[in-house]
Order: structure tokens, then sequence, then C-alpha cells
């Protein structure tokens, strides 16, 4: 066995740990914006293992460079989507995303 | 069956339980497993891709990812509207 098979193998190891916890910590935790944080594990720390493993395995060649563009978008666009979803389930919850809707004009 | 068919079939497994996640609990808990599922489903694609060798698989792993944060951008907006 090769050291950059072991290296992808460790990588993926690590994007399946991710998303473990991640799954892990969705069905655990309680409350939406407990559960919101564990979006970001498998997001970033997954993203980047599994798009690390394709970039050792096939260097900076179509796969590679897709691969990246996967881990950026979803690094990228995840704290947007837990924050879109965060501020819903409390307008959802409250009527409104402030605290005190009263102390604003 | 290779590593990456390996990894991907770990995935497989968890994305069944944010699939079992998106059908139980409150609305916006719901909302969170799909969240989740949608981005399991994307970096599982990426893994099919390099285990098969098909380089059209990476294609749709990308297209699935921003498709994905689009749509449930929107879903996100209705639910806060009108449901």
């Amino acid at each position: 066995m090769t050291a950059r098979a072991v290296a992808e193998g460790v990588l993926l190891v690590v994007a399946t740990a991710a998303a473990l916890l991640s799954v892990a910590g969705v069905a655990l935790m309680p409350g939406t914006h407990n559960r919101l944080h564990y979006l970001a594990p498998v997001a970033v720390v997954g993203g980047a293992a599994v798009a690390g493993a394709v970039v050792v395995a096939e260097s900076f060649n179509a796969r590679g460079i897709k691969a990246l563009l996967v881990f950026g978008v979803l690094a990228g666009l995840n704290p947007l989507l837990a924050h879109a979803t965060g501020r819903a389930a409390r307008v959802h919850r409250s009527g409104d995303w402030r605290l005190d809707t009263r102390a604003r004009p | 069956m290779n590593q990456w068919l390996v990894a991907a079939i770990g995935f497989l497994v968890l994305l069944l339980w944010a699939g079992i996640l998106a059908m139980r609990g409150e609305l916006f808990d719901r909302v969170v497993a799909m969240e989740l599922s949608s981005t399991l489903t994307a970096l599982l694609l990426v893994l099919l891709a390099q285990g098969f060798g098909r380089d059209v698989y990476f294609d749709l792993a990308v297209v699935t990812a921003v498709v994905s944060f689009v749509g449930t951008l929107f879903y996100l907006r209705f639910l806060e509207s009108w449901l």
C-alpha cells in the first residue's frame, strides 16, 4: 500500500467521522438552533477531507478542481444557510427576528 | 470495491439516518435534517464519482451543491412568510 493510498484512507475516515458527528448532533441535540451548529462539521471538515483525498489521488486535474469547487460551495454557503434557517425559525416562532420589536422603529 | 466506495457506503447509511430525521420532529428540525441531507448527498456524489471513475458525476455533485442551496433558501423564505 502506497503512502498516497494511506493518505486517501485517512482523509476518507476523517470525512466519515465528521459526517457521523454532524448526523449524531442533529439527531441528539435539543432545539433547532442547537442542531444548526452541527451542519458545519460535515460541510467544512468533511468537505475539506473529501476534496483533499481527491486532490491527493488525482492532483489538480479536472476531478481535483471540481472536488475543491464542491468543498468551496459547501463551506462558503453553509454559514448563509445556517443564518437563514435560524432567522426563519425565529420569525416562524416569534413573528419577528428582533429580540424586542417595541424598542425599534 | 475500493476505499472510495466503502466511504460512500458510510455516507449512504448516514444519509438514510438524516432522511429519517427529516421525517420526524418539529418543522424546522426537519428543515435542518434536510439541509444536512443535501450536504451529505453532494459529498456522496463526489465519493461515487471517484469510486466509479466517472467524471460526469463530479459535475452532478457541483450542481447538486449549488441547486440545493438555492432551493433551501426559497423553501425557508416560503416557511418564514406563509406557513
